[in-house]
């Protein structure tokens, strides 16, 4: 197999990022740390150093893919930028990973291994299945909300439906169209998933909050609109 | 007779009539815009003008005054025409990420 092949048959990491500059860098060299060579970030609109530190670190890991978005336009559109990207790069196994630091690399391992083995075509992280996370009160209120929500509309009952680490067949990223731009994005890739009945299974992983990341997370007024534009959407089919 | 108020929406009507006039010359609006819009103005004279004979509308209702008629009418419309507005929207807005997408895709792929 020629070194190229070997190379596509790694995992492809997808990162959206926005106004990450505190945390992206090292999002990266977790990475590089862990020996994944194809890392894809889009920089989507950011209006802090976030351009900036990926460019550095570009310069420093040849491997990193970096695109960016003139203007901001969700974390949905711009892992749609960066799947694409994955997928024209040859990619068989994409992994979706976020920009705050939430997510270990350690467990990429462990969430790949089903999609390698062709046993399911996409793997969905769950932080409830082992309990390993900290969750706070409020947050796992909201995400067993988004549980029931996405029960209700898809049909599906998931351990945790709003999960940014993922893993996906490079059949499943084809097939999964994704038209949400925003944080809806994350209930229309299980909607695709069960409408196109793409075998899946989900995996216990560790959502790590720090301060920071707890910054950054949805408020119940964020997910409220979430669930208001879903609702809408299928009005309009 | 015409109270003082029936001739002032009577002007106001004919105002904006002449906006829609002049939007069409402008070719700002289509055809279609222009008639819709022109026929949406001339219900609203002859709403005005003919209001004494709209007893029948409360005939097909539980409203007592026609006037009550033609406003819950009125809501009606300017919900439907806001979701339309909605829809419209969003679909700019999909357009606009496939634009800044591509944009980002083709940079890409120059390099």
């Amino acid at each position: 197999m020629s070194v190229y092949a070997q190379r596509r048959m790694k995992p492809f990491i997808v990162i959206a990022a926005y106004n990450e500059e505190k945390s992206i860098g090292s999002v990266v060299e977790r990475l590089a740390k862990e020996g994944y060579e194809n890392v894809v970030v889009v920089n989507d609109g950011s209006s802090d150093e976030t351009l900036r530190v990926l460019e550095q670190c570009a310069e420093k890991y040849s491997f990193l893919r970096v695109l960016s978005h003139l203007i901001n336009r969700g974390q949905g559109a711009a892992l749609k930028t960066g799947i694409d990207c994955a997928l024209e790069q040859g990619a068989e196994i994409i992994v979706t990973f976020d920009a705050d630091g939430q997510h270990n690399p350690k467990e990429i391992k462990q969430l790949i291994a089903p999609v390698e083995k062709g046993v399911v075509d996409v793997v969905l992280g769950s932080r409830f299945l082992e309990k390993k996370s900290n969750i706070p009160l409020f947050k796992r209120a909201v995400l067993k909300g988004g549980i029931l929500f996405t029960w209700i509309f898809s049909g599906k009952k998931l351990t945790d439906t709003h999960n940014g680490f993922r893993a996906l067949s490079r059949k499943a990223a084809q097939q999964i169209q994704i038209r949400q731009d925003r944080m809806e994005h994350a209930s229309e890739i299980i909607d695709e998933i069960c409408k196109k009945n793409i075998p899946f299974k989900e995996v216990p992983v560790t959502i790590m909050y720090s301060d920071y990341a707890r910054q950054k997370g949805q408020s119940v007024f964020n997910s409220v609109k979430i669930a208001t534009k879903l609702i809408l959407r299928r009005m309009m089919r | 007779m015409l109270d003082l108020l029936s001739i002032a929406i009577l002007f106001f009507v004919l105002f904006a009539w002449s906006r829609v006039v002049l939007r069409f010359k402008e070719g700002g609006i289509g055809f279609k815009e222009f008639f819709v819009w022109t026929l949406i103005w001339a219900v609203v004279v002859l709403l005005i003008l003919f209001r004494d004979r709209l007893g029948f509308l409360t005939k097909f209702t539980t409203l007592q005054r026609p006037l009550d008629v033609v406003l819950a009418g009125s809501i009606i419309l300017l919900f439907y025409l806001l979701f339309r507005i909605y829809v419209k929207i969003d679909s700019m807005d999909q357009s606009v990420t496939k634009i800044v997408r591509e944009l980002a895709l083709e940079k890409k792929r120059k390099k």
